[in-house]
């Protein structure tokens, strides 16, 4: 019978254009049909969470130190802190990449928490290392670097981490992991769940550096960037069980990196970015859609040494920013506040830290837990400082 | 249906939809297993049947090694994962390397017209992508690939192509290499859940790029 002949049965498909056409458009329902019946249902419209209402009548520096570095460490940077439940015997958990120096080959990540009942970091340990990422990859991961920490509804924690490929920092990617275990600390280990597709050119060049902003959704926006030769930084959305929703690019200019998000309202964002140029400032773009599109936005007045800023809002009208404050040096560390996100006052007169001309305080980190401001720095690439401040409420 | 609900619609057919990490595990090493063996096969196409399927099972087996003694663990290093068609195109060549005999003049002859228009939209898409990535795009290519409408674009293209050499059977070969591509992705989102990745990877377009080059320099000569 001549369905059953593959010649015919082509010759029937193939046989003059409207049998092609009509095969044609048939495939292509199927292709569509396939794509779409697997679809996820839309995201609801991105939603900063709100500040808490916290009228506050100056900050007062309650504690600072070190924290603990794992033994036999030399080199630490670029720290992220994670407020913890209320619940959970710790405040607050660090992250920060570990080891020989930046990019050397024995790099982990180390973290430590904050015991709420002894008041004290705990010692430090590495969380992860490149090599078992690798293995749980399936293909080899050059350098760690650079962790970024979430903490989702169901109270798991996230890490996003920069992970080379062949070629130090030009060859980024950024994989977002979570954890496997316990979150306490001496159980706490992770398991990749994507290495996050950002570029078609071998998914390089994409990094992670400050916190995310948490959505009302229970998701979050990520903030990263593009770096090879030129930089330009970008929001990733996740839901709330960290599913990747997409990206949008958040400002045209190609000279600045490592955004920082500040909520001035649900849907009314900026984001303050280090500006590589070196003459340049805190480069500023804003959404007011809740990161669905962006402008460009002059630049702040405060001078940035081509260095990483931090950024929280703790209320409507009461915003912080951690930032390097002196042109070409990193050797003082300021905490600047703002009622509209333009224009910046120091937040007390001494800084958060002034070494000598050539030290370098710096890739600082902010969070809120337990009533208080903690702020995290590197110090001299030696270890990370932390300082805690208590905000007293105003009076009526 | 109203206007909030086509909304809706619309934006849920743009949000990436990735594979799981294992099963891209498997698909990249699965690609790299046909991208190599398809090398063998085409580098030596001539050679005796015997070297061909010893060199064929070694490059196979350095493949298949578990962990770091696996060279798809090095090349995923820098180059992750290839795309789609090149797996395709490897498979074809691997299997060619298993016949008993090299293939005849015809077989090896220079492209036909579907193949060069095939080849060109694919450099000007890597093009496309590269200046993307730049930022000197003023849209996100890379991310439409994510969504159902670039893959109804791209399947339309597909269509015109259908249409306009679906009559000649030795066409049909090269237009089913991104047909089973596009079916292959809707179907398991590999290797990344990106579209473009699935189509092209920058190995391949360089590759095409070289070719032409190739083939340019060797008509001057």
């Amino acid at each position: 019978m001549a369905l059953f002949n593959a010649d015919a049965m082509l010759a029937i498909l193939t046989g003059g254009p409207w049998r092609r056409l009509l095969t044609g458009l048939l495939g292509v329902a199927l292709v569509l049909m396939l794509d779409t019946g697997r679809r996820p249902a839309p995201a609801p419209r991105a939603e900063a969470v709100a500040a808490p209402v916290l009228a506050s009548a100056g900050l007062v520096l309650q504690a600072s130190g070190a924290i603990p570095m794992p033994v036999n460490t030399p080199a630490a940077h670029a720290s992220s802190l994670l407020a913890l439940p209320k619940d959970h015997a710790a405040s607050l958990m660090a992250f920060w990449f570990a080891g020989a120096r930046e990019s050397a080959p024995d790099v982990q990540i180390a973290a430590s928490q904050f015991d709420r009942a002894s008041g004290r970091w705990s010692p430090a340990r590495f969380v992860l290392d490149r090599q078992a990422l690798g293995a749980d990859l399936g293909f080899a991961v050059r350098r760690l670097g650079n962790p970024v920490a979430w903490l989702d509804p169901q109270g798991r924690i996230h890490l996003f981490v920069v992970a080379t490929g062949l070629g130090g920092w030009a060859a980024a990617r950024i994989v977002h992991l979570r954890q496997r275990t316990g979150s306490d600390l001496a159980q706490l280990s992770f398991a990749p769940m994507q290495v996050l597709p950002l570029g078609w050119l071998w998914n390089t060049s994409f990094l992670v550096r400050n916190a995310p902003l948490p959505l009302a959704d229970g998701g979050m926006v990520l903030p990263v960037y593009f770096e090879l030769g030129i930089k330009y930084p970008l929001a990733l959305r996740f839901d709330a069980a960290g599913h990747y929703l997409g990206a949008s690019r958040i400002s045209a200019r190609r000279h600045l990196l490592q955004p920082s998000l500040l909520p001035l309202g649900p849907s009314d964002w900026l984001a303050l970015m280090r500006d590589q140029r070196p003459d340049g400032r805190v480069g500023v773009a804003r959404t007011q859609d809740g990161g669905h599109s962006w402008q460009d936005a002059p630049d702040l007045a405060l001078v940035n040494p081509g260095s990483a800023v931090a950024s929280l809002a703790l209320a409507p009208g009461q915003l912080l920013l951690v930032h390097n404050s002196l042109p070409g040096s990193r050797h003082r560390l300021d905490l600047s506040q703002s009622v509209d996100g333009a224009h910046w006052a120091l937040a007390q007169p001494q800084a958060l830290v002034e070494g000598q001309s050539g030290q370098e305080f710096s890739y600082p980190a902010l969070t809120w837990a337990d009533d208080s401001l903690w702020v995290s720095y590197t110090d001299q690439r030696r270890q990370i400082a932390w300082q805690r401040f208590a905000a007293p409420a105003l009076r009526p | 249906m109203d206007s909030t609900a086509l909304l809706t619609a619309w934006e849920a057919c743009q949000l990436p939809l990735l594979p799981d990490l294992s099963g891209q595990s498997l698909a990249r090493q699965g690609l790299w297993a046909a991208v190599l063996g398809g090398g063998v096969g085409w580098l030596a196409y001539d050679w005796s049947r015997r070297l061909r399927l010893a060199l064929l099972v070694t490059v196979l087996v350095w493949v298949a090694l578990p962990g770091t003694a696996s060279v798809s663990y090095w090349l995923g290093l820098a180059f992750k994962a290839p795309s789609l068609s090149s797996g395709l195109l490897g498979l074809f060549w691997l299997v060619k390397a298993l016949r008993p005999s090299p293939p005849d003049a015809t077989e090896l002859a220079g492209p036909a017209p579907w193949a060069t228009a095939l080849g060109w939209l694919a450099v000007l898409l890597g093009w496309l992508l590269l200046l993307d990535l730049l930022a000197l795009l003023p849209v996100a290519l890379y991310g439409w690939g994510f969504g159902t409408p670039a893959l109804g674009a791209v399947c339309l293209l597909l269509l015109a192509g259908w249409m306009r050499w679906g009559a000649e059977p030795a066409a049909w070969s090269w237009l089913a290499l991104p047909a089973v591509v596009l079916l292959l992705f809707v179907l398991t989102r590999w290797p990344s859940g990106n579209l473009w990745d699935a189509l092209l990877d920058p190995l391949l377009w360089l590759g095409l790029q070289l070719r032409w080059l190739w083939a340019r320099r060797g008509r001057r000569a």
